[in-house]
């Protein structure tokens, strides 16, 4: 292999991974975040009696690819935590009066209603 | 809602019994998973069924079916005349830039002009990035560049029920806001199940997310069947069912939809036998809510149809019809 064909090849991944990064990290993103809300929403909204790994929402037809990110539930703080393989944690908490929502990054959650 | 009216013969209520228990049943290779129907005839529950696992007291989310109810929402601020329709230079970030000419009723006509992807397939489109992947829903909306003249092109998205949501928070204030939803729709409506999810910094998802059992959900139907009450401003219902301007075929009016899609049936036999004063709420997974003044009916339909030609709604609707 010459040096050529090594720049070449360093280039194309290079260029294959500045592509690929964002829309990858969005997928991951947006996949684990859609399986946490709905599963919390489900969980603690509508109070149904549902299998993280298996609940139709997140795991049927459509969904059949959410089965790779793993969901933990904690049932006392009621909220959801999803990520694939611990690769971008999404997590949706439970809050009296106002259902579920994700709490990306740190900012904090609505005050709950007077 | 009343009891049963005493003059709605039984064999009727029967007939519709029968039709919602028979929606709970699969039928052909896509899974309907219907799991709450609940159908009202002037103003009294005529029938009712529910999945195994759910009940009258089940909370269910009505994904876009929660844009009519924002549209209602707005109707109450219009009422007080916190807002009008007319209204421009609805938010300080678009002061300044060709957004400021968006009025009102442009959004409540889907017809902003702004450029938002509404594709749930797509994890890249705007939906999935405002919903899934942003701290503040109606922020990411309204910082979408125009695409086209405010007012000139019909383009359903999430994003603009969102904005109206930002602009309902600053039009009530702070203080009052999150218990706003409460006082002006739902208490006046008893619908007491309703919990509206807000994004993360505590703006109602007006777009996507409001849970409510399945009489709830009627219970709202029943507000614009009975023409809006004293709850909504005097025309309002007839404005959010008077077709939008700019939209194909007369589909939508001011966050109701007026026909059915394809995939909900729409455009066919069982679409044609639907009262023209029909309109409906509809949601993501085969949601709907469709009222039909004329004829004194509310249905509601809840499921998970992921999908969504698992649900034929217009051919529902025609049974519903011809029994009651």
């Amino acid at each position: 292999m010459t040096q050529k064909h090594i720049f070449f090849a360093l280039f194309t991944a290079l260029a294959f991974r500045a592509w690929a990064w964002p829309r990858l990290r969005r997928l991951v993103a947006v996949g684990c975040s859609y399986k946490a809300k709905a599963l919390a929403s489900a969980l603690f909204v509508s109070g149904l009696d549902l299998e993280p790994d298996s609940a139709p929402e997140v795991s049927d037809e459509a969904y059949l690819l959410m089965r790779l990110f793993g969901a933990t539930v904690d049932r006392e703080a009621r909220s959801v935590t999803c990520s694939f393989f611990g690769f971008q944690p999404r997590t949706a908490a439970w809050r009296p009066g106002f259902g579920a929502a994700l709490t990306p990054g740190a900012l904090p959650l609505a005050a709950p209603p007077r | 809602m009343t009891p049963r009216a005493a003059d709605f013969p039984e064999r009727r209520a029967a007939a519709l019994q029968t039709l919602a228990e028979a929606s709970l049943a699969e039928r052909g290779p896509r899974r309907r998973r219907t799991r709450a129907v609940v159908i009202l005839k002037d103003g009294a529950v005529a029938a009712e069924a529910y999945a195994p696992g759910f009940s009258a007291g089940t909370p269910l989310n009505g994904w876009s079916m929660t844009k009519s109810v924002m549209g209602a929402l707005i109707g109450t601020l219009v009422k007080d005349g916190k807002l009008s329709l007319a209204d421009r230079g609805l938010l300080p970030e678009w002061t300044g830039d060709d957004r400021s000419a968006i009025s009102l009723e442009d959004l409540l006509r889907m017809s902003s002009g702004l450029n938002f992807s509404e594709i749930y397939a797509d994890t890249g489109s705007d939906v999935n990035a405002m919903l899934f992947d942003a701290h503040d829903a109606g922020g990411y909306a309204a910082a979408r560049p125009l695409e086209s003249i405010p007012g000139t092109v019909w383009k359903y998205a999430s994003g603009t029920t969102n904005i109206l949501s930002l602009i309902a928070r600053r039009a009530v204030g702070e203080e009052n806001y999150p218990s706003w939803p409460r006082r002006a729709l739902f208490d006046p409506l008893g619908m007491d199940s309703a919990v509206f999810e807000t994004d993360a910094t505590g703006t109602f998802i007006g777009s996507s997310f409001l849970f409510a059992t399945a009489r709830d959900w009627a219970r709202f139907g029943l507000l614009y069947a009975e023409g809006g009450r004293d709850v909504l401003p005097a025309g309002w219902v007839k404005f959010s069912a008077t077709p939008a301007p700019r939209a194909p075929n007369e589909k939508y009016g001011a966050h109701w939809w007026l026909k059915l899609s394809k995939e909900l049936g729409g455009e066919t036999s069982a679409a044609a036998a639907i009262p023209a004063d029909a309109f409906h709420a509809l949601g993501h997974e085969g949601q709907c809510l469709t009222v039909i003044p004329s004829r004194g009916l509310v249905v509601v339909r809840m499921g998970l149809s992921i999908d969504i030609k698992a649900w034929n709604h217009a051919e529902f609707l025609k049974d519903v019809l011809e029994a009651a």
